[in-house]
């Protein structure tokens, strides 16, 4: 081999590790073909913002903090595409006065505020999924308490209650890589977010989780035609793997509505 | 370390509006007057693990000897795993301990909201930003 072939060849080589290292890793996949969901899952919310700091000397600061020390403010970011979803729900005009109503009263009238089950989708998406060919458990560690839901993925499975419920009957199925997760038969105890949106029993959410990489995407959409104009598309999220597990949640204890005195209340969105 | 969406229930005014995902809660400004803050020097005597507020019970000495409870709310469980804190840490060690909070609208004059913690050790920990004091 002359040097010219030796330097084509050793070029080749290398181009073709570049190509390898750049490729994607590929789809984590169940025994049964199916994309690996399991794990414990950064959900895309809540506090994911929160960048608590530790200093040399042990001190910590949880929220207020001046930026830590070489963390330059982030470049102007790039004009995001339209957002796909909204934040809240569109309701039928003869329900904007209830809506309104329950907005103004939100610190009497919002289930959460009262450590009650925050319903779906309000809940978002699961901290942790534990999945085998049959059925697929989706944990949360909320801060109204812990709550799970059992996805079957064959039809006709029956709970021994069947009546109406915070987080209602799940049924999922594949649609290629897709996980898609049809949930009804909940009560109308929940509200889809804050704001007053509240929703009927005829309330039916759709989930689709597609994992891309290490995050999972979770598409939700609320159907409700009894209330809602039309069918609410949520904001996507993003799950992220994490390496820690799910620690229990610790119990809700609702102790600030004695001594508010005001009505005011923060967002909620979720 | 992890998140979770366990809310954020009590989250201070500035976090709140400072993300679109706040989870909700009650207002501060609801309970508490966020244009100020009090200090008072106590011992820790009780930590309740809860949500969506964790609870710091501590015990102050009066000038006539006698000791007052005060109360104070603080953020989530979640948030306080996020930083690394955990139960056991903000009971201490039976050492006195600054607290600075907000004080309260209803006029409990023993129920206010954490701010900030100073260890006897020195340590501090910042919950949320005290009105008028420089960032750490």
């Amino acid at each position: 081999m002359n040097a010219r072939r030796l330097a084509c060849f050793a070029a080749t080589l290398c181009g073709a590790g570049v190509l390898l290292a750049a490729a994607p890793a590929p789809m984590p996949r169940m025994p049964d073909g199916k994309p690996d969901l399991n794990g414990v899952w950064d959900n895309g919310g809540g506090i994911d913002f929160l960048k608590p700091q530790t200093k040399a000397d042990g001190s910590v600061c949880v929220t207020g903090c001046a930026p830590a020390p070489g963390t330059a403010a982030a470049p102007a970011a790039a004009p995001a595409a339209a957002p796909v979803g909204t934040a809240r729900p569109k309701y039928r005009p003869e329900l904007a006065a209830k809506v309104d109503d329950l907005k103004k009263r939100q610190q009497k009238e919002d289930p959460v505020l009262r450590c009650q089950p925050p319903g779906l989708p309000r809940i978002g998406p699961p901290d942790k999924i534990v999945q085998n060919a049959r059925e697929i458990i989706f944990l949360y560690e909320d801060v109204s308490g812990p709550f799970f839901r059992i996805v079957p993925l064959r039809a006709g499975v029956k709970r021994a209650d069947d009546s109406e419920s915070y987080l209602g009957d799940a049924q999922g199925h594949w649609e290629g890589d897709t996980l898609v997760v049809e949930t009804r038969n909940f009560n109308d105890l929940t509200w889809l977010t804050d704001d007053g949106a509240f929703h009927s029993t005829a309330l039916k959410v759709t989930e689709r989780l597609t994992r891309r990489g290490e995050q999972i995407e979770w598409l939700a959409r609320a159907d409700d035609p009894k209330v809602l104009a039309e069918p609410w598309q949520l904001r996507p999220r993003m799950m992220q793997r994490s390496d820690v597990e799910m620690a229990e949640p610790a119990p809700c204890v609702e102790q600030d509505l004695g001594h508010m005195v005001d009505d005011s209340y923060h967002a909620n969105p979720r | 370390m992890r998140r979770s969406r366990l809310t954020l229930w009590c989250m201070t005014v500035a976090v709140a509006t400072a993300t679109s995902l706040a989870m909700a809660h009650h207002s501060l400004s609801g309970q508490f007057d966020v244009s100020k803050s009090f200090e008072i020097t106590g011992v820790v005597s009780r930590v309740e693990w809860v949500n969506p507020h964790t609870q710091l019970f501590v015990d102050v000495k009066q000038p006539n000897g006698s000791m007052l409870t005060y109360k104070f709310e603080s953020l989530p469980v979640a948030m306080m795993r996020k930083a690394g804190l955990s139960k056991g840490e903000l009971i201490g060690d039976g050492r006195p301990v600054v607290i600075t909070a907000y004080p309260s609208r209803s006029g409990v004059p023993t129920l206010g909201y954490l701010l900030h913690l100073k260890l006897a050790d020195g340590r501090e920990i910042q919950f949320s930003r005290v009105p008028g004091a420089e960032q750490p």
